[in-house]
C-alpha cells in the first residue's frame, strides 16, 4: 500500500489540466476513394499533412485492392500507405499490398488502427500503381484523421 | 470543393504522380496518359475565402458522369495570396505547395 502523496511544488501546482486530444478544436479528415484504373504509374491518391501549430491521430486506415478485369499481361498491382516524419525525414510505408495475378476479383486488402500520433509537419500518403497492359484494377483506400489544437 | 490542379511527378515510388498540396483526395484525372492534371477535392478550409466568392473562376465539368462545379482558373494576385496562406498555414513544408490551377 502506497503513501498518500501532496503536491506542494509550486511548479507541479501551477500545472493546467489539458484536455484530452479529442477535445482540444477537434477536426476530422475523412478520405475515401472507390475506383477501377487501367495500369497507370504510381500515383498519391490522398495526401494529407498537418498543419502547423496542430497534432493528429490516425485513427484508421485501409487499402483493399482487387482485379476488375483482365489484363493482356498482368503485371504488378500495388497499393501502399506511407508516412513521412518531419523529425525524422525518412518515409516509410507501414502497409503495403500487392498482387500479381489475372484472376477477376482476386483481391487483397490491408487493415490498420489507431496508427499513433503525427506531429506538426508530418504526413501521410494513400497510393497505388500498376505495371500490367490492359485490363483495370479497382483500388480502394479509405483513411480517418482527426485534427487537434496544441496543448 | 474540386479544383483542376497541374500534376506533377513521374510515376514511380520515389516521384509519384502527384499535386503539390498539403491535403486533397484525387477524384479523377483528366484522361490523358500520363496525366496532365487532376481533379482534386481540397477541404474549402484550406481555400481562401477570395477565392469561394469571386466569381468566373469556376466551370461545369463532367467528373465520373456527373456535372460538377470545378475550380479552374485563379488570378494570379489570388494566387499568390493563396501560396503565402499555404507557407503560414504548414510553415514546416514553406515553399512547397505551388500547385498550378488550369
Amino acid at each position: 500500500m502506497g503513501l498518500p502523496i501532496t503536491l506542494t511544488n509550486p511548479a507541479i501546482a501551477g500545472l493546467v489540466k489539458v484536455s484530452n486530444y479529442y477535445d482540444r478544436q477537434p477536426v476530422i479528415q475523412n478520405f475515401y476513394n472507390n475506383n477501377a484504373y487501367a495500369p497507370h504509374g504510381v500515383t498519391n491518391r490522398v495526401t494529407y499533412t498537418v498543419p502547423t501549430n496542430k497534432g493528429a491521430y490516425i485513427e484508421f486506415w485501409s487499402l483493399t485492392q482487387v482485379r476488375q478485369t483482365a489484363a493482356t499481361t498482368p503485371g504488378q498491382s500495388q497499393i501502399y500507405f506511407s508516412y513521412f516524419g518531419i523529425q525524422s525525414g525518412i518515409t516509410n510505408a507501414p502497409g503495403y499490398s500487392q498482387m500479381n495475378t489475372n484472376t477477376l476479383f482476386a483481391m487483397d486488402r490491408v487493415v490498420g488502427g489507431n496508427f499513433g500520433l503525427m506531429v506538426t509537419g508530418d504526413q501521410v500518403f494513400l497510393s497505388d500503381g500498376d505495371t500490367s497492359t490492359g485490363g483495370t484494377v479497382a483500388f480502394i483506400e479509405s483513411l480517418k484523421v482527426t485534427e487537434f489544437g496544441s496543448i | 470543393m474540386i479544383v483542376r490542379v497541374k500534376a506533377v511527378g513521374s510515376g514511380t515510388v520515389a516521384d509519384p504522380y502527384r499535386v503539390p498540396f498539403p491535403t486533397y483526395r484525387i477524384v479523377a484525372d483528366d484522361g490523358n496518359i500520363p496525366p496532365i492534371a487532376y481533379y482534386v477535392d481540397i477541404p474549402d478550409l484550406l481555400i481562401p475565402p477570395g477565392i469561394l466568392i469571386a466569381p468566373g473562376l469556376t466551370s461545369q465539368i463532367s467528373i465520373n458522369g456527373k456535372v460538377t462545379t470545378v475550380l479552374t482558373t485563379v488570378p494570379p494576385g489570388l494566387m499568390m495570396q493563396w501560396y503565402q496562406e499555404l507557407d503560414i498555414s504548414y510553415q514546416e513544408h514553406a515553399g512547397q505547395f505551388r500547385h498550378i490551377v488550369q
